[in-house]
């Protein structure tokens, strides 16, 4: 093979975009087909399994083969293309009937309260029947083959991207819809249908195959533009046309002569699929959670070790900042980790942290006996040393001085060590860490929680040795008592309650995210949040604190402050939140509401700071950034304006000002995101 | 756009390299091929990419691709970026490929310098280049999806309300 047909067959695309969303369609399948499984078994299901993931499999070949990179330069590799989309991937994942395991893979209340009501909307029922009905389905097949072949409509696929999208869109859907009557399990008509089915719809393929080898003129003049080997366009349309013919024919006649044997050999209805109850399955027993929870000094040693050598390269190594690691770990990938891992499970950066093993040295070497004083118990404290952080972020480039940030890691281990030295419990986690408070507020979209399993056994409990600890280890630091514990607010997620409880009721359960933003009851050690000024100062800090910092990396922010940036971050962090607040607490009737909406304008803010941290993260291997960060803010302004909605019970009048506050931030986020950005720490 | 149909629609393709051609031209012992894989050339990063052929139209796959933009600005001054393309930038591997940033609009002179196994050839030719689009221009299917879901949510509401019996 020479080198050229080397390059060839080497030219896959690999469109990230394409491939999470095969994997994300693969992961659902399999998720709904396990729980599936667990209820009853279907003799026939793991062929079903495999003709999906065989579907996906062959739109991945389709879209990031070398088929797609010379689409353009050879009909013929465009029509097995279009071949693979529109004749081979439908009946594929038809065949893995995708419809019930897709839905039992999504979560079941957004498929109950979201998906259901469109589901069961007669107006939906009518469409979708009138849509499968097979005349409408070959009729719609038949239109989209003819009439994106023509020469203007297929020239002007190859001449626009949005085009060419919507071709292959209106392929691979008017295939879903052809094969759709014919694979489904529930139709009631006859099979022998299906054969005149089949076999007109070949016969419109053999007349535009017929019309692709013998017109005997080039239909689309894009193709003799560039010829990139000794096939002439000319041959390359007819060669286009014989794939279409004989492959492409082959697919309908297949079938049509397989329900032909079946019509014809008498066999009756479909076979009742057969179904095994499924008992006794095997549950694996094994506790992950109490397994972290006697393994955790290991991450938060290796987290140590990673810190030391962050210090040691800031303080002794070269002071580039991408080239150094106190320029690059802490600034662009711990950030960025940190986050993904509260989006996606909790807090695990606080489980790991590497001062928790200095402060418990300090407790070896200090008598950590004092209270911590009693008008220090609140969050003000970490709020002021929120700001101030975001204020010397800025001010003293602290992203482009690998010396400072060692320092400020080294303050840190020091902070950690005296103040669990001399007073008893975490204080230093609870009332002072303000990265430990940035991740409590962001935990509370985390989809994973330290609660009891069963509520009942912990009524029964006399020793409360979660919150107490006993003999073995030590109770919650943070004074959380697990049964009136709600959501990740000041939980660390150190797995002492997990260790201590006696009866295993304690583990790390999953739950919907964001959902104890809406629960205005008490919480152990924290109270009813809308009572609690200092938490809800701290949730609109850490909100508005997303746009200040992401903002300051903008060039038309940084010529508007050039060195006033302590002005910057009072009025971002608080001024302007407090008026914006204010306005929309008078503009929305009732008791109570700015303490009860406001802190649902937290998801807008972790949205902004998570699509900020992907920038970071990410730039550097993903071509186009944009559309992560997009979709992380889209999601941010859904969710807390669902949460808005849910609060104010409908009533629009005393919802609007806070929705629209939190279009606002979604449009100021979105305006810093299109700006011209620094590429700070990166190469 | 390609990656909202992805989103959209599950199946959508990806362009290749090349898109549209902005010249094919002779190189001296070579034909030269210049693709944008954008419609049109836009002030900002371009994904430019070269095919680089003999005359009997068999592909050069050992050439070292240079391309050279020059324009000249208000104040007399000749502006020139220079760029090498490769194949490890390009996806489809026949072609060089380079994302150029082009900082400014109007007419560049751009010229092709290749050289393979002791042989050279040179193309010019000139692009105009458009001012850029702003990002929503680029990015308004992503940004599409908050008002979409807004009404879709909408939707559902009503129709709880309208069907809530059924629903329980």
């Amino acid at each position: 093979m020479d080198s050229a047909a080397t390059a060839a067959f080497a030219s896959w695309t690999f469109d990230w975009t394409a491939v999470s969303i095969l994997l994300a369609a693969l992961f659902l399948y399999i998720r709904g087909w396990l729980r599936g499984r667990t209820l009853i078994r279907d003799q026939s299901d793991q062929s079903r399994l495999l003709a999906f993931a065989a579907g996906l499999i062959v739109i991945f070949l389709a879209i990031e083969s070398p088929l797609d990179a010379f689409d353009s330069l050879f009909l013929s590799a465009h029509m097995t293309q279009h071949l693979l989309l529109m004749m081979l991937a439908p009946p594929l994942l038809l065949l893995g009937r995708p419809f019930l395991p897709l839905l039992r893979g999504l979560p079941k209340s957004f498929v109950k309260e979201g998906l259901g009501p469109f589901l069961t909307w007669p107006v939906f029922k009518n469409i979708a029947t009138f849509l499968t009905a097979p005349p409408v389905t070959w009729l719609i097949f038949a239109v989209m083959t003819v009439a994106w072949h023509l020469p203007f409509c297929y020239e002007l696929a190859l001449k626009s991207s949005a085009w060419h999208g919507v071709q292959h869109a209106c392929f691979f859907w008017s295939g879903i819809l052809f094969w759709w009557p014919i694979l489904d399990e529930h139709s009631k008509r006859p099979s022998w249908i299906f054969i005149p089915y089949l076999l007109l719809a070949d016969m419109v393929n053999t007349g535009l195959s017929a019309w692709f080898v013998f017109s005997g003129k080039l239909l689309y003049p894009t193709y003799d533009l560039v010829r990139i080997s000794s096939l002439k366009a000319s041959d390359d349309q007819i060669l286009a046309g014989l794939i279409m013919w004989v492959p492409g024919s082959l697919i309908y006649l297949v079938p049509a002569f397989l329900l032909a044997m079946k019509v014809f050999s008498g066999t009756r209805a479909q076979q009742p699929p057969t179904f095994e109850r499924v008992r006794n399955r095997p549950v694996s027993k094994f506790n992950w959670t109490a397994f972290i929870a006697r393994h955790r000094r290991w991450p938060q040693a290796a987290l140590l070790l990673v810190a030391i050598a962050v210090m040691a390269d800031g303080w002794f190594g070269k002071q580039i900042t991408p080239m150094n690691l106190a320029g690059t770990l802490p600034w662009i990938y711990w950030r960025g980790l940190s986050l993904l891992a509260l989006l996606t499970v909790g807090n695990l950066f606080c489980m790991a942290c590497p001062f928790i093993l200095v402060r418990d040295l300090g407790r070896t070497i200090l008598p950590a006996k004092l209270k911590w004083p009693r008008a220090l118990r609140n969050k003000w404290l970490a709020a002021a040393l929120f700001v101030t952080y975001l204020w010397a972020y800025e001010a003293l480039n602290l992203w482009n001085s690998p010396w400072l940030t060692a320092w400020l890691i080294a303050g840190y281990f020091l902070t950690a060590l005296l103040i669990d030295g001399f007073f008893n419990g975490a204080s230093f986690c609870k009332y002072v860490c303000p990265i430990g408070q940035f991740h409590f507020v962001i935990s509370m979209v985390s989809p994973r929680e330290i609660a009891v399993k069963s509520p009942s056994v912990c009524r029964t409990c006399k020793t409360f040795d979660c919150i107490k600890g006993n003999t073995q280890t030590r109770g919650c630091e943070l004074d959380l008592f697990q049964p009136k514990k709600l959501g990740n607010l000041d939980c660390t997620f150190c797995l002492d309650c997990v260790k201590a409880c006696p009866h295993d009721n304690v583990g790390l359960l999953t739950i919907a995210p964001a959902k104890t933003f809406l629960a205005d009851t008490y919480r152990s050690s924290i109270g009813r949040l809308t009572k609690r000024n200092d938490w809800i100062a701290m949730i609109l800090i850490i909100t508005f604190g997303a746009f200040v910092n992401a903002a300051a990396m903008t060039d038309p922010v940084m010529m508007l402050i050039l060195h006033r940036h302590a002005l910057f971050t009072i009025a971002g962090t608080i001024l302007v939140p407090a008026l914006l607040i204010a306005l929309c607490g008078l503009l929305s009737p009732g008791k109570n509401t700015v303490r009860k909406f406001a802190i649902l304008l937290a998801p807008m803010g972790i949205a902004m700071w998570a699509a900020h941290a992907a920038y970071h993260a990410l730039a550097a291997f993903v071509p186009d950034i944009m559309p992560i960060e997009i979709l992380l803010l889209n999601a941010g302004v859904l969710l807390s304006i669902y949460l808005i909605w849910t609060a104010a019970q409908g009533k629009i009048r005393l919802a609007a000002p806070w929705a629209t506050l939190a279009l606002g931030l979604y449009a100021t986020g979105l305006w810093i995101l299109f700006q011209p950005m620094q590429m700070r720490g990166m190469m | 756009m390609k990656k909202l149909f992805l989103f959209v629609f599950p199946v959508l393709l990806a362009w290749a390299d090349g898109g549209t051609v902005l010249f094919h031209k002779p190189a001296g012992d070579f034909d030269i091929t210049l693709f944008s894989k954008s419609e049109a050339v836009r002030a900002g990063v371009n994904d430019l990419s070269v095919l680089v052929q003999r005359p009997d139209h068999s592909t050069v796959m050992d050439a070292t691709v240079l391309l050279h933009l020059e324009q000249k600005q208000t104040t007399g001054d000749i502006l020139r970026l220079t760029a090498i393309a490769t194949h490890a930038k390009a996806t489809n591997k026949t072609l060089y490929a380079v994302p150029f940033n082009i900082p400014a609009t109007g007419t560049w002179h751009l010229e092709a310098d290749i050289t393979s196994q002791g042989k050279t050839g040179t193309a010019t030719g000139q692009i105009d280049v458009l001012p850029p689009l702003p990002p929503v221009a680029n990015y308004w299917p992503y940004v599409a999806m908050v008002p979409a879901l807004g009404v879709a949510f909408l939707i559902n509401r009503k129709l709880r309300q309208r069907y809530r019996p059924r629903l329980k």
